[in-house]
């Protein structure tokens, strides 16, 4: 009776790992079959697209039925797939131009494939946010409205599905919908790198100063990443926030303070200054990146103040006060002084420091000789 | 006294039974699972669900390297040309008695710089720091005294300066897009703590310029086994442990790390041979004990191609080495087993390593020693036996050549029919012998082990360009 039990469980796997190799080979068929599909899929998508943009048509609108037809293969993403990428062919062999006017024919058509979307698995709508992000930067303006059914897009998504939908809105210029998106965002708990919000936003095309001001004065309903993305893209900027950002930097609470003590080292403020020093004279965390954005603050008082530091019982904070300390200028009996000081940890630190710049200097001497 | 012990040998027959089933029913499920998991992927990136950055953040590479002259300097070499922004190249040359350090030195041009170390973490007392100048990348050479792959770490950690660090061996290889990949579960989720890459036998391919252009079977039968034997593990067993963030494993080969976390939890011990395992449970116990919110990811396309070794010697070094650090890991954190706050690693990871990876060989052991007594009490089954073993080989190898041909396929490697054939009978040699003769390397491991306990072996090392 066991053995009959072991047997058939035994014979039951070895039948279903066969199996398993019979899907692996027909996998690999029927992948194989698929891309000659795609292929002729795309080659009668790039045959219609070509009607339109450079053939027969292209004069011509769409008609409520070609529109009808056209969404529902549109809808499978086998065929957004195929209309997407017949696209980039007809830029290549016609023009982008005449690409972009065949769009702005379909918009009426892409409104409505973007809702029916909605109601696709996150994957697929991830993939329409792609080609909305790569095809729509050029005609953004005929497409402001398509934002509105993309921010649906952000219920049970991924973070795939999320960072194409928010390309798009870069693309598209989308302030409303991006300020919506955040908020959404944190109401859903999810939480997205900054970086990638940050970089994000710096290919926002629209009025990247207002985008900033705007997301800053409703940050309070944004999740922490996103605080920080918004604060390392307004860095980025070249318009001053400092009257924005100038009263966080006196509560620091939390991962954005660093992001806000980093804001004052790539745009000088003079009001800054007495804070940044009160914050590297805290002797905590937050000294670390205050004490390296100090370089820009050439004063006697910030000197002393990161002199100071120097004995600072953080590595980092030696570190970056010593860097900053050479960057802003010291003369030969300051150096001397520091040379010779009796706090081994700060000797160590300025002469290594010292001798770094002195090798970069060298450097970079030589490559200037090389280049005249 | 008979029928005694043959009530015995019932009880045993049915623990056999019972054991098997469920390695079985494992085997199964981390096969059909990580199949599934690839084809998902595939799917996911066919439709662009994959995040495309050109910079994430920077990432510190630590180097460990100990009488590895034949290799290092290729190996830097290619870890100087990744497809990834910004990042430094730290080697920490544990005392070596060969000239590692003086061909890092000659061939980068390295000089010697007075730079202070952060100690951060416990580590071996520094000789010399070299470091390179006007390279794209920044190469730092830290000679230390002698204290093991554990501190080499240690200090490669201390000297590190950027948020993330990748441990790689001294004579592994990445391929250029590895440290982009290995960064992905980190864009997707910040509370991951570590991710681990996907191991590879080097001997397989031509790499040049950090591309594979090459995949053939190396005819080094031992190589063989252990390229199928990667593929069943680190394609099946590692997704299907990565669903329930139960991996208790990364390999030290090429593993990603949060540094705050790394240093929160102590850093590697250097008492242990198995440092990097033991390293990953400490990370779920003091994340588990601290209650932070953490995972730690398994990367199947984060690809490191390391050498396995050619001969039997060097491959039972490698082996006893790892089963020790297994043993040593799993007593030195047993205080996880079965507790609720663990949750799945201190039960499902823990009792799979426990009783399938560190226990396995000496319950096979002691299955064959009751097979024999219980051919001399007449109770044994020999037909059945026969035909339950070669089931129980077949369905391993079936297993094994799924889990292989599953790579091949989503990696869009080609490879000749000799190697499709040679696949097709090792798969059965290596479940039917290799098996064996790994059981025998980790039952006779702790021979020795009082005496030997720190000890590592050299393995012998070949020249990148003279694997294939």
């Amino acid at each position: 009776m066991r053995q009959d039990i072991v047997n058939m469980v035994v014979y039951l796997y070895i039948f279903i790992c066969i199996a398993l190799l019979l899907f692996n080979i027909a996998y690999i068929l029927y992948s194989k079959r698929k891309e000659i599909h795609a292929k002729k899929r795309m080659e009668q998508m790039k045959k219609r697209q070509l009607a339109y943009i450079s053939g027969e048509f292209q004069n011509k609108e769409f008609t409520k039925r070609e529109k009808r037809a056209l969404v529902g293969k549109l809808k499978k993403i086998r065929y957004l797939i195929a209309f997407e990428e017949a696209l980039n062919v007809c830029a290549e062999e016609v023009s982008l131009k005449k690409v972009n006017e065949y769009l702005v024919k379909c918009r009426e058509v892409i409104y409505e494939t973007a809702l029916e979307y909605v109601k696709r698995p996150a994957m697929e709508r991830a993939y329409f946010g792609y080609f909305i992000a790569t095809h729509m930067g050029d005609v953004s303006k005929k497409y402001q409205g398509i934002a509105e059914s993309l921010l649906l897009y952000f219920a049970d998504s991924t973070v795939y599905c999320q960072e194409n939908v928010l390309q798009a809105f870069y693309v598209l210029g989308a302030e409303d919908a991006l300020d919506q998106a955040f908020g959404v965002m944190k109401d859903s708990g999810y939480r997205h790198q900054y970086r990638l919000i940050s970089d994000g936003l710096l290919r926002f095309r629209g009025n990247q100063y207002e985008l900033a001001v705007r997301l800053w004065n409703n940050r309070r309903r944004y999740e922490e990443s996103t605080r920080i993305g918004v604060i390392q893209f307004m860095t980025r900027l070249s318009e001053d926030f400092s009257e924005y950002l100038l009263p966080e930097l006196a509560a620091l609470e939390g991962e954005e303070s660093f992001a806000v003590i980093r804001y004052f080292g790539s745009h000088h403020c003079q009001k800054a200054e007495p804070v940044l020093i009160g914050i590297l004279q805290q002797q905590d965390e937050f000294s670390v990146p205050a004490a390296a954005v100090l370089a820009n603050y050439p004063s006697e008082s910030v000197k002393d103040a990161l002199k100071q530091a120097l004995n600072s019982p953080l590595w980092y904070v030696r570190k970056n006060a010593a860097t900053s300390l050479l960057t802003i200028g010291l003369s030969k009996k300051e150096q001397e002084s520091l040379k010779n000081s009796e706090d081994r940890y700060a000797r160590e630190m300025f002469l290594y420091v010292l001798e770094l710049q002195r090798k970069e200097r060298e450097r970079y001497d030589k490559n200037d000789r090389g280049n005249s | 006294m008979t029928r005694t012990i043959v009530a015995i040998l019932s009880v045993i027959n049915i623990f056999f039974l019972i054991y098997l089933l469920i390695y079985a029913t494992y085997l199964f499920a981390s096969v059909v699972v990580g199949a599934w998991k690839l084809y998902c992927q595939e799917k996911m990136r066919q439709i662009k669900n994959e995040i495309r950055h050109e910079y994430y953040f920077p990432i510190s590479i630590l180097v460990p390297a100990y009488n590895e002259e034949v290799t290092i300097v290729e190996s830097v070499e290619s870890l100087m040309n990744l497809d990834y922004k910004l990042y430094e190249i730290i080697v920490v040359d544990d005392g070596s008695k060969d000239d590692t350090a003086a061909k890092l030195i000659k061939h980068f041009d390295l000089h010697l710089v007075d730079r202070p170390i952060r100690k951060s973490l416990p580590c071996k007392e520094v000789k010399e720091i070299y470091e390179s100048e006007g390279e794209k990348v920044k190469l730092t050479l830290i000679r230390k005294k002698n204290g093991g792959k554990g501190d080499s770490l240690n200090m490669g950690i201390n000297a590190s300066q950027y948020p993330y660090f990748v441990c790689i061996d001294a004579d592994s290889m990445l391929q250029r897009d590895s440290l982009k990949r290995i960064v992905q579960p980190v864009m997707e989720d910040d509370k991951t703590v570590a991710v681990g890459g996907l191991i590879r036998v080097a001997q397989c391919i031509m790499l040049e310029k950090g591309e594979v252009v090459g995949y053939r079977l190396p005819w080094n039968m031992l190589m063989c086994m252990q390229v199928m034997e990667y593929d069943r593990s680190f394609l099946a067993s590692r997704i299907l442990l990565d669903q329930f963030n139960g991996n208790l494993i990364i390999s030290g080969a090429f593993g990603l790390f949060k540094k705050d976390i790394i240093i929160s939890a102590g850093g590697y011990d250097c008492t242990t041979l198995g440092e990097d395992m033991e390293l990953v449970v400490r990370i779920h116990k003091y994340c588990k004990n601290n209650q932070i919110p953490y995972t730690i990811r398994y990367e199947p396309n984060a690809i490191c191609w390391s050498q396995a070794p050619g001969s039997l010697k060097d491959l039972r070094k490698q082996r006893r080495r790892w089963h020790l650090g297994l043993f040593q890991s799993l007593v030195h954190h047993r205080d996880i087993c079965l507790k609720n706050r663990f949750g799945s690693v201190g039960s499902l990871s823990y009792l799979y390593y426990l009783l399938y990876e560190l226990m396995s060989p000496f319950i096979e052991l002691f299955g064959w020693g009751t097979m024999i007594i219980s051919v001399f009490f007449g109770v044994l089954n020999v037909p059945f036996m026969i035909s339950f073993y070669l089931l129980y080989a077949l369905y391993c190898a079936v297993l094994s050549i799924t889990a292989f041909f599953q790579r091949i396929y989503t990696q869009n490697l080609k490879i000749s029919r000799l190697d499709v054939a040679k696949a097709m009978v090792l798969c059965v040699v290596e479940n039917v012998f290799f098996r064996m003769v790994m059981d025998f390397i980790r039952v006779t491991a702790f021979v020795g082990y009082r005496k030997k306990k720190g000890e590592w072996g050299s393995i012998k090392r070949v020249k990148n360009d003279e694997l294939s």
